[in-house]
């Protein structure tokens, strides 16, 4: 730093002859202190987290990994997250979107095949083998790992335990971002109080808190605030943090389903959309849709296709969509929504184009949310089917972003225990029964019946429901594991259910590594096995949002 | 002219059953299901509650304590909560998670228990009249089966229905009729009251000891016994529990 000073100084001098050096030299030290005082006033990364050892392992990580010189710095980062989406799901999905454009499929590419870095995010919770998309997600966003089940907390809180969360509330780099000024948005298939989106902006000790009805009385008598209120809260609340903050101006895009947790429990305040009888949740009387749209009266908030439409991105500040009163559909199913919702890649580059008007730059989060449903539900089409609509939004953000100075960072938060299996021949159809190199029969098991390319290891099994078009309707009928007979069955249909080993409600999620794309400005980071956690690292340093938040707080032109 | 005169003592004799009602938007109709099987004596009796509340039905199973809370939705739809009783919780279904006819038919059978269409392939065989309360008796035999419904048109309620197969027979008998408003609305004021879970989340929450156990009970997917479609088939496979 001294020596940084001394440079300066001499760079001053030579285009400031008349300024004598001890005066200059002067009012700089005078100014370095100030700002030095500054900093120890206020860090942007709370102490318990920076010194975390998850996060000091990860920054003396990336301090070892080569480093390209001049690479540029990211102004834009956006990090997409398809749940539950496991090496052998982006496999499977390659295949089908090849296949569905007339390839033999294996030598098709998703859009995110073709990103120039990749490494592998170990995926385990601090205290689960096999982790949630909660702590998982927690460990994204925020450089820590913690406990499967809470959001936005360390490993010290207990979960379900209101009073166990304050104090070890960890910042995330959407949060940092916001705090440097940039613009924020989330945008997720799911309920947007749902794990994943919920872990860039919530802190809760149990992520089912999703609106006041899911709390114990005592949690909210002990102070804890529902998911729900935590996202129109974002601004308060991060100024609450950080009193000195000066640029901080709430979420910019808030995109996904989950309407319910935002309304009263009253029918008098249904969306004219609504489904159900009384659409809302929510026992403490707010209408959470109408809070936003008082703070932000130049905002949007939108609840269909319609609006979405209608939503011009050149002009519009702020927008808050909620298209379901609960999760969106998975897209193999969104032609049967009354009112029609945007897809994942509308919603993507909708969002982009609200967020790319502030010339500092944005982070955005965009979950691809259903692919893991589809795979708790034992459907391979709609978890495939929904990731080839991911890497569509991708592909999209990719032709619609200038890639000189945006990071995109594609991953998952776990796997499931999704196979391909067999020696199925080259082309063969990836959702179809196992036929072999030179035959044109179905393969037979050792019981001489016919089995799937695709498979898993656990769930409720085998269900040919036809062209049902939704994955969950499998969990009304019976579990059927094990061998049945698939000789006279469509394998291929959206409603087929592909059998498994090991009877259980539902499949589980599976806790081998998953993968880390990255493309853009310090995606070269990226490389080798790591603790997801690092993901936070990679964009934070990337995008040096701490430096650039800390800067924003200290409001000095000291970088 | 026997045949009318033996209805009429049917239907003057059956006295526990109030009729004096005959709306039927909200009310609650209280069913005895007798399946016997043809090879044996063996009979089991189950009991069931039809509740109607406007655009709301519910079918619930007295014996296993698990009530279905079936809602038609503006858009002609089905949604479906189901709740367990026991447990005070309730698992939310949208209605693309349903595979069933989502269409005047579909609501017909949650509504009534048996479509129009099917009373219309039957024969009728008598109508008798007591104020504003009808009954009206039908048949239908064939290879399959052999059908005998007493059918009230006003209440839109089955009075009883006996399915003859070769293997088994059953008969579903109306026991009582609620007409107390409030009552019924009690009745799904407290369901709606339970702690709910979307059925797609379920696969994210087997952490949760009811749900374990709820999935591994089992679903009830096709309701009660003995329900005839449209087509003159089984509809329902009979319980799961």
């Amino acid at each position: 730093m001294v020596s940084i000073f001394y440079l300066y100084i001499n760079f001053l001098g030579r285009f400031a002859m008349k300024i004598k050096k001890t005066v200059l030299l002067g009012a700089l030290t005078l100014a370095f202190s100030a700002n030095a005082f500054a900093d120890a006033k206020q860090s942007v990364i709370p102490d318990y987290q920076a010194s975390n050892p998850w996060y000091t392992d990860a920054e003396a990580k990336l301090d070892a990994r080569p480093h390209f010189e001049g690479e540029k710095k990211a102004k834009n980062i956006i990090l997409f997250v398809g749940d539950g989406m496991g090496v052998s799901t982006v496999t499977a999905a390659r295949i089908l979107e090849g296949q569905l454009k007339g390839m033999q499929g294996e030598e098709n590419n998703l859009s995110f095949d073709m990103f120039p870095f990749t490494g592998f995010a170990k995926t385990y919770n601090v205290d689960a083998q096999t982790p949630d998309s909660a702590g998982t997600m927690t460990a994204m966003m925020s450089g820590v790992k913690t406990d499967a089940g809470v959001i936005g907390v360390d490993e010290d809180v207990v979960r379900g335990d209101c009073s166990t969360a304050t104090g070890n509330e960890l910042v995330t780099a959407l949060e940092l971002a916001e705090l440097a000024g940039k613009s924020t948005g989330i945008v997720s298939t799911a309920r947007i109080t749902h794990a994943t989106p919920a872990a860039t902006y919530a802190k809760s000790a149990e992520r089912n808190w999703e609106d006041i009805s899911d709390m114990p009385v005592s949690a909210v008598k002990a102070g804890c605030v529902d998911i729900a209120s935590q996202l129109i809260g974002f601004e308060k609340n991060l100024k609450r943090r950080y009193p000195t903050a000066k640029r901080i101006n709430g979420l910019e895009v808030v995109m996904g389903g989950g309407r319910r947790h935002f309304l009263p429990k009253d029918p008098a305040f249904n969306s004219p959309d609504a489904r159900s009888a009384t659409e809302g949740d929510r026992t403490d009387g707010r209408d959470l849709t109408a809070e936003w749209q008082t703070m932000y009266p130049n905002g949007v908030y939108v609840f269909d296709q319609a609006g979405f439409d209608a939503i011009d991105t050149s002009s519009t500040d702020k927008v808050f969509g909620l298209f379901n009163e609960s999760h969106m559909q998975y897209e193999a199913d969104r032609v049967n929504d009354i009112a029609g919702e945007p897809s994942l890649s509308e919603m993507t580059t909708k969002a982009l184009g609200i967020l790319d008007n502030n010339d500092e730059g944005y982070f955005l989060m965009v979950e691809s949310g259903r692919i893991d449903h589809g795979h708790h539900a034992g459907n391979a089409y709609s978890a495939l089917t929904d990731t080839i609509e991911f890497a569509k939004a991708i592909k999209e953000t990719i032709a619609n972003v200038d890639m000189e100075n945006t990071l995109i960072i594609v991953t998952a938060d776990h796997s499931h225990v999704f196979t391909i299996a067999g020696y199925p021949k080259r082309g063969n159809p990836i959702l179809g029964k196992v036929v072999s190199v030179g035959k044109t029969e179905p393969a037979l098991a050792a019981d001489d019946m016919p089995y799937t390319t695709l498979g898993y290891t656990n769930g409720r099994g085998f269900h040919d429901l036809g062209n049902e078009t939704n994955a969950d309707a499998s969990y009304s009928l019976p579990i059927e594991a094990g061998r049945v007979d698939l000789t006279s069955v469509d394998t291929e249909t959206s409603g087929f259910h592909q059998e498994t080993l090991v009877p259980r409600g539902s499949e589980t999620h599976a806790g081998e590594d998953v993968a880390i794309y990255g493309k853009g400005p310090g995606a070269s980071l990226i490389g080798g096995t790591n603790e997801q956690s690092i993901i936070f690292h990679v964009m934070n340093r990337a995008g040096r949002l701490d430096k650039k938040a800390a800067k924003a707080l200290r409001g000095s032109w000291f970088d | 002219m026997f045949r009318s005169i033996f209805t009429l003592v049917l239907l003057i004799s059956t006295t526990n059953i109030v009729m004096a009602n005959c709306s039927n938007n909200i009310l609650g109709a209280k069913y005895k299901i007798t399946t016997g099987v043809t090879s044996s004596k063996q009979k089991k009796t189950s009991q069931f509650v039809l509740w109607r509340n406007g655009n709301q039905v519910a079918h619930e199973h007295i014996d296993t304590h698990i009530t279905e809370v079936w809602e038609h939705l503006k858009n002609g739809q089905l949604r479906l909560v189901k709740n367990f009783d026991d447990y005070n919780r309730g698992i939310e279904y949208e209605p693309n998670e349903i595979k069933m006819q989502h269409n005047n038919a579909g609501w017909q059978l949650k509504r009534q228990l048996i479509t129009q269409s099917l009373i219309d392939d039957m024969k009728l065989e008598s109508t008798t009249k007591k104020g504003c309360e009808i009954l009206q008796l039908f048949t239908r035999k064939n290879i399959n089966d052999s059908l005998n419904l007493e059918w009230l048109p006003k209440q839109k309620l089955i009075r009883k229905l006996t399915i003859t197969t070769k293997k088994e027979k059953v008969t579903w008998v109306l026991m009582e009729i609620i007409n107390d408003t409030k009552q019924v609305q009690k009745l799904f004021t407290k369901k709606a009251g339970y702690h709910m879970t979307d059925y797609s989340d379920i696969g994210d929450n087997e952490s949760d000891p009811f749900l374990l156990k709820m999935i591994n009970l089992g679903f009830v997917s096709h309701g009660v016994s003995g329900m005839y479609n449209q087509y003159g088939s089984p509809i329902e496979g009979g319980h799961q529990h």
